[in-house]
C-alpha cells in the first residue's frame, strides 16, 4: 500500500534534533516502500544550504542528499521563506521545486497524510 | 467513527503536549478510535517515570499514564529517540549498562516502523509539537 504523504520541515538543521529525527522518520517510511514528498519552509530552508559547517554533529545535507537512494526525490522549497531570509534557489544543495503560498496549500490539500517536523 | 494516530513531539508541560492530551481525551469521548499514540523527539519525556512535578502543578505524564491505562491505549515511545534521552525500560537499561527502568507503566519502546504502520492504516494522523 502506498499513500500520498507530505512531510514538512520547519526547523533549522542544527538548532536541535527535530530536523534529524524528521529525516529518520522519512527513511523509515522509505523502508516501507513509501515515497513521501518533502517541503522545506520557515527555518527549515536552512537544511537545504549547500555549505554547512556542522559542530560535532552529523552533516545534515549529506543525509538529505542520500534520500534519493531511498527513492525519496520529490523535494519542494517554500520560496517566500527563502526570500524572507535573503536566500535564493542558487544556494540550495539539491534541486527543489519552488512553492508559493497557493501551491503549498494545494500540495497539502492533495496529500492523504501530513507530518510536520 | 474515525481512527487516529497522534504523533507527539513536545515534552510534558508544553502547550503542544497538553493539546495532544486534550485532543486524545475528546476524540475518545466522542467515540472515535485512538489507534496509537507515538511519542517522538522530546515527546518521549512524557513516558519518563522519574520526573517529580512540584506540588500543586499539573503532572502531564501522570495524566497521560492514566489515560493510557484506562483505555488500554497503544502507547509507543520511539526507541531511538528514547535511548538518546535516557528514557529506558528494563531490558534496554540492562543492555546498555544504565541504572534503572525509567519508563512509565503502559508505555512501550518500539521502532519508527510502528509510526509508519499507523500512518498507512489510520484515517487521520495528527502531529503535535
Amino acid at each position: 500500500m502506498t499513500i500520498k504523504c507530505l512531510v514538512i520541515f520547519r526547523e533549522s538543521p542544527y538548532s536541535g534534533l527535530r530536523a534529524r529525527e524528521g529525516l529518520e522518520a522519512v527513511m523509515a517510511m522509505a523502508a516501507y516502500d513509501q515515497q513521501p514528498q518533502l517541503v522545506f519552509m520557515a527555518e527549515g530552508v536552512w537544511q537545504l544550504m549547500a555549505q554547512q559547517d556542522e559542530l560535532e554533529r552529523k552533516n545534515h545535507s549529506k543525509m538529505l542528499a542520500a534520500l534519493s537512494l531511498y527513492g525519496v526525490d520529490q523535494l519542494f522549497v517554500h520560496t517566500p521563506s527563502l526570500i524572507a531570509r535573503g536566500l535564493s534557489h542558487a544556494a540550495l544543495l539539491l534541486p527543489c521545486e519552488p512553492l508559493d503560498n497557493t501551491t503549498l496549500s494545494a500540495l497539502i490539500a492533495q496529500s492523504h497524510k501530513v507530518l510536520s517536523f | 467513527m474515525t481512527s487516529f494516530v497522534l504523533l507527539i513531539q513536545s515534552p510534558p508541560s508544553t502547550p503542544a503536549n497538553l493539546h495532544a492530551l486534550n485532543f486524545a481525551k475528546t476524540l475518545l469521548a466522542q467515540g472515535h478510535e485512538l489507534q496509537r499514540l507515538f511519542f517522538y523527539g522530546q515527546g518521549v519525556y512524557t513516558a519518563f517515570s522519574a520526573a517529580v512535578t512540584p506540588h500543586g502543578e499539573f503532572d502531564a505524564g501522570d495524566a497521560w499514564q492514566q489515560l493510557v491505562e484506562a483505555h488500554h491505549l497503544d502507547a509507543v515511545v520511539c526507541i531511538a529517540a528514547a535511548l538518546r534521552r535516557g528514557v529506558l525500560d528494563e531490558p534496554e537499561a540492562l543492555r546498555h549498562g544504565k541504572a534503572a527502568n525509567l519508563l512509565r507503566k503502559g508505555f512501550e519502546l518500539a521502532g519508527l516502523g510502528m509510526l509508519v504502520e499507523s500512518i498507512l492504516t489510520a484515517d487521520r494522523c495528527m502531529t503535535f509539537g
